[in-house]
């Protein structure tokens, strides 16, 4: 096609710039400055897409962001995306659209069946229809519709494309770059404040791109170049097109979406869109109003537009919208239209308006009918004539409707401000209580004229300038043409046969919203979820309003008696991959790595999330085939010589002051105050409800200096939980903490050789024997020729054992030299799994016994809560319940059949008893593989457990189905003695 | 000679990635040591005395230009000290230069430090730091704490258009990774 409808001259597109698009698999042609929707018009495309419920034919409607009808799949394949507003759509060249919501051809859709039904397809149909049988709802019914109804469809792919997310700070958010919002720039920006200037559009203007009023002297899109010109210039000032504020939240802080390469045919790496989050000190709301249709038999017809729309299309996109058009309105705007179209050459066939009389001159051959009413449309794919009340029939390819202009409230409701009814426009404005910091001004504060708009931008901007305590520039108000606004409300044409529609989008009628009124859904609220009015991508911007009405006037009510619904955000649709951003695929979290995790890597280990960490399971050999056989290698390996592990990943904390030790002493339940310099202690936290928080050993380096460690899990908790202590429990305490996790990275090095291993890299000034190093000693050493490092001789396998650090910088090599030092015994390098079975088998607790409801009794470490000292915990932990004779123990469990695995998790019932919650007496904490014992074993919670030795319970599992008999044991499956950790 | 040498590594082997008008490298060589304290007084008088610095209060630094030394407070109790890294111990000289008015503790090997500089630089950061780097507002000297990317970050503007970013080593491949994207992003 050759654009056969784009007029000859005017708009504010670039001519020079012939951009090729398809649509449809057909191939148009527009320019520069087109949306998708202008150039379709400019073709001559009049049906775009098909509406959701009765697949009727639907052209554009509108030339914003509330388009409700032309919604496209735009992109092919992967970036297919559907649902866009072909308004919103930039063009470019390539831009690749279909159609949606047809099966068969748009022209040609078999589901337009459904419009046949349409008697009995009425709201709320398939709640009163598939009621039987009960379970065809989920299997057959549902299904069905779901493929029948919905709009456009995704590619069902990950969505390929980047997003980012950003903050921004201003002291004036102004939204929306109209009238108002450039008039309210320009003087914030010329005062000097910061200002952040959004608007949706790709162009600033708003209705001066689309209007013939003239500001300054100058047409009114020229001033608002020069207005964009000149706060580009302005360092202080940013402007932000493509730029959607969806959501006003607490604090002044502003959501906002920047559509940063949808305009263009590839992202080329860069992100698509960026989700702001914008912190203001004020924020100017110059969001401007929505025209809204009036409701009469057909109305849907392609070809039937907002008037304000086929301005838009004919002042700014230089493209008639019809080649003869006919206006229905009940406001002046109406009229504007047709003054307007005409100017352009566009034959208007008729001027109908439903007030009495005649506000303006009709252009030149347009057939004025005052007091007139449309009440039909005729035309299978678009518009050819309309009826009037009269039955006069008036030919034409177009139908401009205006009921009206709604104010774009949204944003002032989004913290619960209610809009008020404003009679002498006959619409909603801005009401109650606007969220902190929030202003409106121009056309959604229900100011109409471009005159009084642009005053009013000035005005709020000057106000909030004389807030801050700043002097507002002179002399820079503006000057507009007049206009003429005035508006007599009409909401339907009343009892004519034909479906009226109301909502296009969701193809909800007047007999629709009476229907609901009519069957007890009086509240708005109930009449919004019972005929889904005001739902989906635009929200009800062109309907809200309307349907109000038409339920009040169902009612017998007024307008305001009625109430309205309020709107939450976002405004517009926000991709879910904006609101991702980069937390998608391994960028989801951070990752920590230790120190050695290189070494580790390079070792063969296989690694497994904790948190944050990525801590190496185990490593596998040649000829391993199974994790197992690598750990059991690992075990085995380590408590018969020597074997190494990364343990940089348990918190540790530095503990300095005058009170170091009184601190430390508090914080555990056992005793701290005796522990000698060079000493280290195993040391238990309880929670202030008795229960056990942590466990670790803490280490005496100084007399004023301890380092504690905790579990991998809760280094950040227990440092917060210290930092509470510290700042408000105990002020007084000449105590400080601070994280040195990250500055050391440790080793456990452990099994019979390990003295001899650490000996070869420890300086020979420091003496590490037995006797000059017993077991719980701690001490600051040098390796390797005089790295500093820290030597604790603690043991959490059971085995003769040490853990070493060295600066963090030194991590990954001190895992080579250890590794090197220890080829003579043949040593390993063991993960978490090894640990765990090794830990399991010295009946060593861990997240899995301190999971928060367990006491220090319960883990047999009742002794451990010192009767001479207070500490956190002490009172609650003598609760009834917690002092029982009768409570759990942690014990060691064995099958009885050698054979048989163990399972966490499984719940212990006495031999005979029913398996119910009643006769639970506790449950397996953790199990594991001996290699030495050559059976499985575990750790478990059960009452009075460690009076019960020998006893067979059953270990339950019935989420498993399979229960087994298992013998209450030690827990202490090697070494009970402790001879190896003190050899 | 030891039988077996450490290695010394740097938390991001000295990254360097340049972009339009932004550059995005890794500092290292610079001891980190924290220095908490009850006394104030006592610990301004140790530092005037010993470094003819002025200590600075929280969101401030100071420098002591002949000695490469930069002091930023980070909390009412905790100043962090950076300088050239000399020795094994640069929490020694520092504790000898608080004396008994501080306890030092120190953290060089756990902070990755980058610095993020160019023109474009804070555009980089308005991507991942929700603080107001505004000139006017994080003005030339500043420091302060903040989470970008969920990780916690020390932020230093150090000039007009550069900033010293300090995080954790153990994830500082994913800030190092956030830093350049943003970088990407904006250029």
């Amino acid at each position: 096609m050759t654009q056969a409808f784009r007029l000859a001259k005017g708009g504010l597109i670039d001519r020079s710039q012939t951009l090729e698009f398809r649509f449809d698999g057909a191939a148009y042609g527009g320019h520069g400055g087109d949306t998708l929707a202008s150039a379709l018009l400019a073709n001559g495309v009049r049906m775009v897409g098909r509406s959701f419920k009765y697949h009727r034919p639907r052209g554009v409607f509108s030339a914003g962001s509330e388009e409700p009808n032309a919604l496209v799949e735009l992109r092919r394949g992967v970036r297919q995306e559907p649902n866009t507003r072909a308004t919103m759509a930039e063009l470019f060249g390539g831009l690749d659209a279909r159609s949606q919501n047809y099966r068969g051809t748009l022209k040609c859709d078999l589901l337009a069946v459904n419009d046949l039904f349409s008697p009995f397809l009425s709201a709320g149909f398939y709640y009163k229809t598939f009621m039987w049988p009960k379970s065809f709802w989920e299997k057959l019914y549902e299904p069905a519709i779901r493929a029948a109804a919905g709009l456009g469809r995704l590619s069902r792919e990950p969505d390929p494309d980047a997003y980012d997310k950003g903050y921004l700070h201003c002291d004036i958010l102004i939204i929306g770059a109209g009238p108002s919002g450039l008039a309210a720039a320009l003087t914030a920006g010329r005062a000097g404040v910061r200002v952040i200037l959004a608007d949706e559009d790709f162009r600033v203007g708003g209705r001066l791109n689309a209007e013939t009023l003239g500001v300054n002297g100058m047409a009114g899109s020229e001033w608002a170049d020069a207005a964009y010109a000149e706060l580009a210039a302005m360092d202080n000032v940013r402007v932000m097109t493509r730029t959607t504020v969806f959501g006003a939240y607490d604090h002044g802080i502003y959501g906002a979406i920047e559509r940063q390469t949808d305009h263009l045919p590839h992202s080329s790496g860069k992100p698509r869109q960026v989700l702001w989050r914008i912190y203001t000190r004020r924020a100017i709301v110059c969001a401007g109003a929505t025209e809204r249709s009036i409701a009469f038999p057909d109305n849907d017809r392609p070809g039937v537009m907002l008037a304000g729309g086929v301005r838009a299309y004919a002042n700014r996109f230089a493209v008639g919208s019809g080649g003869s058009v006919a206006i229905f309105t009940n406001n002046d705007t109406g009229w504007r239209t047709a003054s307007d179209l005409s100017a352009k050459g566009i034959s208007i066939a008729a001027i109908i308006d439903t007030r009495e009389i005649s506000p303006l001159a009709a252009p030149r051959g347009a057939a004025v009918v005052m007091g007139g009413r449309v009440t039909g449309t005729k035309g299978r794919h678009g518009v050819r004539s309309v009826t009037l009340a009269g039955g006069q029939t008036i030919e034409c390819d177009c139908l401009a409707v205006s009921g009206g202009w709604s104010p774009n409230v949204h944003l002032t409701c989004h913290q619960r401000g209610r809009p008020q009814w404003n009679e002498n426009i006959a619409a909603f404005t801005p009401g109650g209580d606007m969220p902190v910091g929030m202003r409106v001004a121009g056309a959604v504060n229900g100011i109409f004229s471009l005159q009084n708009c642009l005053a009013d931008g000035r005005e709020t901007a000057v106000e909030i300038l004389e807030n801050f305590g700043l002097n507002p520039p002179a002399n820079d108000a503006q000057t507009a043409d007049e206009e003429a606004a005035s508006i007599s409300a009409f909401w339907h044409v009343r009892d004519r046969k034909g479906r009226a529609f109301v909502d296009l989008q969701n193809d909800v009628t007047v007999k629709d919203i009476r229907l609901s009124h009519q069957e007890g859904f009086r509240s708005v609220e109930h009449l919004k979820r019972y005929t889904t009015l005001g739902m989906a991508t635009d929200q009800g911007r062109t309907a809200n309003v309307l349907g109000l009405a038409i339920l009040a006037q169902a009612s017998g009510k007024s307008i305001p008696e009625t109430g309205t619904t309020i709107f939450r955000p976002p405004y517009t649709p926000v991709a879910i991959g904006a609101i991702a951003g980069r937390s998608r695929g391994k960028e989801f979290r951070p990752v920590r790595k230790t120190p050695g995790h290189r070494w580790a890597e390079e070792n063969g280990a296989d690694f497994v999330e904790s948190g944050l960490w990525m801590r190496a399971q185990w490593f596998a050999r040649e000829g391993e085939t199974h994790w197992r056989q690598s750990c059991d290698r690992e075990v085995l390996q380590t408590r018969s010589s020597v074997g190494i592990c990364d343990v940089t990943t348990l918190g540790k904390i530095d503990i300095q002051g005058r009170d170091a030790v009184e601190f430390v002493n508090r914080v555990y339940s056992n005793g701290f105050a005796k522990l000698p310099v060079g000493k280290c202690r195993y040391g238990l936290m309880l929670r202030e409800d008795g229960l056990v928080m942590d466990d670790g050993t803490t280490a005496r380096l100084g007399e004023k200096h301890f380092v504690m460690t905790t579990t991998t899990a809760n280094a950040a908790p227990i440092f917060k939980h210290l930092e509470f202590c510290r700042q408000c429990l105990w002020p007084g305490l000449d105590v400080h903490l601070i994280s040195v996790t990250e500055q050391w990275a440790q080793a456990a090095v452990a099994g019979p050789h390990a003295r001899k291993l650490l000996e070869k890299l420890v300086d020979p000034d420091h003496d590490i024997s037995n006797d000059a190093f017993p077991f719980m000693a701690c001490g600051k050493i040098s390796v390797c020729g005089g790295v500093p490092a820290r030597l604790f001789r603690i043991s959490f396998s059971g085995e003769l054992a040490y853990e070493i650090a060295v600066p963090a910088r030194y991590g990954n090599s001190l895992m080579d030299a250890l590794m090197k030092a220890g080829e003579e015994f043949g040593t390993t390098p063991y993960g978490v799994e090894a640990l765990n079975v090794m830990r399991i088998e010295k009946g060593h607790a861990t997240g899995n016994e301190l999971n928060g409801q367990t006491s220090a009794r319960d883990l047999g470490l009742g002794r451990m809560m010192s009767d001479r000292k207070d500490y956190i915990g002490r009172v609650l932990s003598q609760r009834e319940h917690l002092v029982r004779e009768n409570g759990l123990k942690l014990v060691g469990f064995k099958p009885v059949d050698e054979k048989q695995e163990l399972k966490a998790g499984a719940h212990f019932i006495a031999k005979g008893k029913e398996m119910t919650t009643e006769n639970d007496e506790g449950w397996m904490t953790s199990v594991a593989w001996s290699p030495n014992l050559q059976t499985s074993i575990g750790l478990g919670f059960i009452e009075s457990g460690d009076s019960r030795m020998g006893e067979t319970v059953i270990a339950a599992d019935p989420l498993r189905e399979r229960s087994i008999e298992v013998e209450i044991v030690s827990p202490y499956f090697v070494d009970p003695e402790g001879e190896r950790l003190r050899g | 000679m030891a039988e077996f040498d450490l290695i010394p590594e740097s938390p991001l082997n000295g990254l360097r990635r340049t972009f339009e008008h932004i550059a995005v490298e890794e500092v290292s060589g610079r001891a980190v040591v924290s220095v908490a304290f009850s006394d104030r007084a006592g610990l301004e008088q140790a530092m005037r005395t010993n470094l003819d610095l002025t200590l600075p209060f929280v969101g401030n630094t100071a420098r002591v230009e002949t000695r490469d030394l930069l002091v930023l407070s980070l909390q009412s109790d905790q100043i962090f000290v950076l300088f050239p890294q000399t020795g094994y111990r640069p929490d020694l000289e520092i504790a000898e230069i608080a004396g008994d008015h501080g306890c030092v503790t120190d953290q060089s090997d756990g902070w990755a430090l980058l610095r993020v500089s160019g023109p474009r630089s804070r555009a980089a950061l308005e991507r991942i730091c929700m603080l107001d780097l505004h000139q006017d507002i994080f003005t030339v000297g500043a420091v302060a704490r903040t989470v970008m990317e969920h990780l916690g970050v020390i932020i230093h503007r150090d000039d007009e258009h550069s900033f010293l970013l300090m995080s954790a080593r153990s994830s500082a491949g994913s800030f190092a990774h956030s830093v350049v994207t943003s970088a990407e992003n904006v250029s």
